[in-house]
């Protein structure tokens, strides 16, 4: 669950880049992100992975309250959410199924379940026969597969994408978000941030539009929706 | 963390090593210097021969003495004769009533202390009077505190240098691997987790630079008491005793870099992984 409540965000004092904003996200929920460019989209991902400060609010996320959450408790914070970046953030020297496993050898599971879990996520996003690639002998849409496969892998409560088809064809994205929705059926809560309106439009579910560090837009849409109106996007 | 770490921290260990050889070098002629000087008692002449042990007895219990040797007139102007043979023949003349004085000649072990000693000396019923190279004493210990002075500040600086140099080179290193660090801080890896691999890298690369500084130093430093051997004795003409020989300090020598290389090698890459865990 992701609770915030009158937050703000400053980098410069006396310059809010997140403007007293209230989001309520349940658990089990699919929520689109969108808004301009220098809107607040990438700030609000920072205050949610904890790498950026509230400096007025409240910040919920997973049950962790992050205006309190002390240095020393991030790591394990940060292993009940995972994350898919535009830029997918491969490892060039590591194969396919190492770039999942070491998530989990980062928190010490054991390797017999390293072997079981990283096998099933590989299924899952359909690379089974690329497990021994290199990151540059995959395509954008199968290295963003790889991405999801290693935010999936812990089994985040909480699954963030930080414009996740920002750097791959519409066929893909589409697929990429078709994943995102599987993954949300499966019960875990989905945070997907956008500037692709087509994709919000084609799959319909919660949007949020923000515009200046504050929420204009928040209410639920339908997959292939005529009442979206220029004011939601 | 590569060749370049290994080349400039075993150039580091090296200037620390060749420091430390000068400054133990100069520690052992400032020793020498300071052995030539000894203390001379003159004894008064009512001081019979039977009292001599009890005198020499007493000298011996004071603090800060090494030996004391009872130094006998006849002896005194036996060695005047023989340095200066072209007066034999009026020395010879003195030697039915020498005028020289009995003595004992007497070897301090702090030459920082000389005034003290001279003083107790003085105060004994058979002192006539004490000749001690007391300026020279206390230039010497002058000279020492100035080395010492010297030797710390460069030591320490040379170490501090060659941290900054470490870090600053296994800095490309962990930049190169910035993004595995990133997505490590991501995926919810703790700062020990993140940073255990630098560590053992800086300090594998650390202990290896030290044994390298070791085998450079040992065979530079032989070599070089090898040419001072084998021609004019630079230290026989100086008046002291030899250098240091590197069998004496190899084992010490060794430790050192070892663990200088290690704690600088680790201490640089954990420096340096620092920056990249803000995230």
């Amino acid at each position: 669950m992701v609770e915030l409540k009158n937050v703000c965000v400053a980098y410069n004092k006396g310059h809010n880049v997140i403007n007293g904003i209230n989001i309520h996200i349940d658990d089990g929920d699919f929520t689109f992100i969108v808004g301009a460019s220098g809107a607040g989209k990438s700030t609000l991902i920072k205050l949610l992975l904890k790498e950026v400060d509230a400096c007025d609010g409240t910040v919920m996320v997973n049950g962790y309250n992050l205006r309190t959450l002390k240095k020393n408790r991030v790591p394990k914070f940060r292993r009940t959410i995972g994350v898919v970046f535009q830029d997918f953030r491969l490892i060039p020297s590591m194969t396919v199924y190492e770039n999942i496993a070491f998530v989990l050898r980062v928190i010490n599971a054991p390797r017999s379940y390293i072997k079981k879990r990283v096998s099933y996520v590989i299924g899952l996003v359909g690379l089974q026969n690329k497990m021994k690639s290199y990151p540059n002998e995959l395509s954008g849409g199968e290295q963003q597969r790889v991405a999801l496969a290693r935010a999936l892998v812990n089994d985040p409560k909480l699954l963030i994408a930080d414009e996740p088809t920002g750097n791959v064809d519409p066929e893909l994205s589409q697929e990429i978000v078709g994943l995102l929705k599987a993954i949300n059926q499966c019960g875990t809560t989905v945070v997907m941030v956008t500037h692709e309106h087509e994709l919000v439009k084609h799959f319909g579910g919660r949007l949020i539009n923000i515009n200046q560090g504050t929420v204009i837009y928040d209410d639920v849409i339908d997959g292939e929706a005529e009442s979206l109106t220029d004011d939601s996007i | 963390m590569g060749i370049a770490t290994f080349c400039v921290l075993m150039v580091s260990l090296l200037l620390v090593g060749i420091s430390s050889l000068f400054v133990m070098n100069i520690e052992i002629l400032l020793g020498s210097i300071e052995n030539k000087n000894e203390i001379v008692l003159f004894l008064k002449d009512d001081v019979t021969e039977d009292k001599i042990p009890e005198a020499q007895e007493s000298i011996s219990m004071l603090p800060n003495i090494v030996y004391v040797k009872y130094y006998p007139k006849e002896t005194a102007l036996e060695n005047y004769i023989a340095q200066m043979k072209e007066y034999e023949e009026v020395f010879d003349s003195l030697k039915d009533d020498n005028p020289l004085p009995d003595a004992f000649n007497i070897k301090i072990e702090d030459t920082s202390k000389i005034t003290e000693t001279v003083d107790a000396l003085s105060e004994f019923s058979f002192t006539e009077k004490v000749k001690a190279p007391t300026e020279f004493a206390q230039i010497l210990t002058r000279l020492r505190k100035v080395v010492f002075v010297v030797s710390v500040s460069l030591l320490s600086a040379l170490i501090l240098v060659s941290l900054i140099m470490i870090s600053n080179s296994t800095r490309a290193s962990v930049y190169a691997r910035r993004r595995e660090i990133n997505i490590m801080k991501y995926v919810g890896a703790t700062n020990s987790f993140i940073r255990m691999p630098f560590f053992f890298e800086g300090l594998f690369t650390g202990f290896v630079s030290g044994l390298g500084a070791y085998a450079v130093t040992y065979y530079g430093y032989n070599a070089l008491m090898d040419i001072i051997a084998n021609n004019i004795s630079f230290w026989e003409i100086i008046g002291v005793s030899e250098p240091l020989p590197f069998s004496e300090v190899q084992f010490m020598m060794l430790g050192v870099y070892l663990c200088i290389g290690a704690v600088i090698g680790a201490l640089g890459s954990v420096i340096s992984t620092t920056k990249h865990l803000q995230v």
